[in-house]
């Protein structure tokens, strides 16, 4: 099988597909994607299967040379991307010749691309995913980051892809503002009226204590009834949810996360919103809305639209 | 009582009575299998915990009317089906080079470190449920007289197998990590095995002191993956 070799991984680039699932009740999280949806569409974009093996290139993205021609695309977040020497687009399939160099700029919009090439990329799978656990360095290549000199196999289909065309409402809808619509969670009742109100019209920023296990967010303490305690005994909790420990200050959990937890779950996105979510970086200010019964329908179809 | 809650659009939480007992958490450990032979559509995923279980679904396929309808004309107790949790004898080599905070834990509960070796191996503990990392067991049953506060300090790096103790509980260390347990031994047994997990919640576990040149002997088999899982499984 021909590699792609890494000259440079950029910040943080990992190998992630859709998940693992029928492990979490052995305390194994599902990782993958963080931006399911932007991931769908990149394998799309090259005739894959929506949950082939991607690279997850986060802030700023890897240069990579490819040994045999194929077909590459870029989705998620904007970084200027060169390939060849020319500017190429994201979210469109790319014609790659051997020889060719990919080179990804810092992020200008979003967080975290994904770069899908035609066939997938071939590490050995683990527990049935090539996503890579970096807290326990297994899955994707060997667990852990890329690093300059990395030579990862490619499936390298060229001649015959099918690649699907994302029509342009589904791509502003992509990049949609608006607050990230969320669903109560089981100890919403625990909280008192204002910190509700507080979570459904205050902003809150990601510090920088943030990344693929969740994001530790600043802005106004949530606080629980008098007389009750944040701590519960340990339950299971999912991407997107919102655990408020005992200072106030939440945490949205993402795909790395612990599968079990002791904090009160206030909160869980909307399966889609958490695609929207891994777009964001330290710094970036977000707030919460809630999700009405009319829009559930339409945010589950549009994660697997493509 | 059995409630049904939703949780978020993908997931749904059925919640038994609050705390800890081994009861309610044998009821939900028997509604998971219960849940599981029944088959129904849409389902990805339990998580069982002391008094829940989480159920993971497609959305695209089921929804949380459908599955709290089915689960609810469900009735488990009558399920015939009471599947007993397996015990596990798990070797420990205590003390020394992988117990370094024996001396520590036994000062604080004023017994002498044998003393504290024999109680810790002659329980046998329930696991209620896994979490916090892959392959870690949420162990019930440490006897109050051993319970420990865990490290003011956290240690920054605890090998893997590394068994423990915190406050009122007990456990192993799947996975080599910073952490604040008081280590008192060290098991070769992978806890966190990629390509099998062999313990779950329901099981039992009795840990059972070897010296090192067993648990070295051990370790080289499980380094190899010479050795069978199933030695360590009482009878």
């Amino acid at each position: 099988m021909p590699k792609v070799y890494v000259i440079s991984p950029g910040i943080l680039c990992t190998v992630q597909d859709a998940g693992r699932y029928g492990f979490l009740r052995y305390g194994m999280p599902a990782t993958g994607a963080m931006d399911e949806i932007s991931m769908r569409i990149a394998n799309r974009l090259v005739g894959n299967a929506p949950d082939a093996a991607v690279l997850e290139a986060t802030l700023q993205g890897p240069s990579l040379v490819f040994e045999k021609d194929t077909y590459i695309a870029i989705a998620g977040a904007e970084m200027p991307s060169t390939l060849d020497g020319h500017t190429i687009p994201s979210y469109q399939t790319v014609r790659v010749k051997a020889g060719d160099v990919l080179q990804m700029g810092k992020v200008t919009w979003g967080a975290r691309a994904y770069i899908a090439v035609a066939g997938g990329f071939r590490v050995p799978e683990v527990m049935g995913s090539r996503s890579t656990f970096l807290s326990a360095g297994v899955g994707g290549l060997e667990g852990r980051p890329l690093q300059k000199g990395d030579k990862l196999e490619y499936l390298c289909i060229w001649e015959r892809i099918k690649a699907v065309r994302i029509p342009d409402e589904f791509l502003s809808w992509l990049r949609r503002d608006g607050p990230l619509l969320i669903y109560p969670g089981p100890e919403l009742h625990r909280f008192t009226r204002e910190a509700v109100f507080t979570l459904l019209t205050n902003p809150y920023t990601i510090s920088a204590e943030s990344n693929r296990m969740g994001y530790r967010l600043e802005g106004p303490a949530l606080n629980v009834k008098k007389g009750l305690s944040a701590d519960i005994v340990s339950t299971g909790v999912l991407p997107g949810t919102i655990q408020v420990p005992g200072d106030g200050k939440p945490v949205l959990l993402m795909a790395d996360a612990q599968t079990t937890g002791g904090y009160c779950r206030l909160a869980l996105l909307a399966k889609a919103e958490i695609s929207r979510a891994a777009q964001l970086k330290p710094g970036d200010s977000l707030r919460f809305g809630e999700a009405q019964p009319e829009q559930a329908k339409e945010l589950i179809k549009r994660c697997t639209m493509f | 009582m059995m409630r049904c809650i939703p949780f978020g659009d993908r997931a749904m939480i059925l919640r038994w009575n609050d705390g800890i007992s081994e009861e309610t958490n044998a009821k939900v450990i028997q509604a998971m299998h219960a849940i599981e032979k029944a088959s129904l559509p849409g389902l990805m995923e339990m998580v069982p915990a002391y008094n829940e279980l989480m159920i993971v679904f497609d959305a695209r396929t089921t929804d949380f009317k459908t599955l709290q309808s089915a689960i609810n004309s469900m009735d488990f107790s009558c399920d015939g089906i009471t599947e007993e949790g397996r015990e596990w004898h798990v070797p420990v080599c205590y003390g020394g080079d992988y117990g370094p905070d024996l001396p520590i834990v036994a000062a604080h509960c004023d017994i002498a470190e044998a003393e504290l070796i024999a109680r810790h191996s002659a329980e046998k503990y329930r696991v209620y449920m896994l979490g916090f990392m892959p392959g870690f067991c949420y162990l019930g049953g440490l006897p109050a007289a051993l319970s420990c506060p865990r490290k003011e300090r956290p240690s920054l790096k605890i090998a893997a197998g590394s068994v423990g103790i915190a406050g009122q509980q007990t456990g192993v260390y799947p996975l080599e990590s910073p952490g604040g347990w008081q280590i008192i031994g060290r098991t070769p047994l992978p806890f966190f095995n990629p390509t099998r997990f062999w313990i779950e919640a329901g099981d039992y576990i009795q840990f059972v002191p070897v010296d090192t040149r067993e648990f070295e002997h051990l370790q080289l088999q499980v380094a190899a993956d010479t050795f069978d899982i199933h030695n360590f499984l009482h009878a």
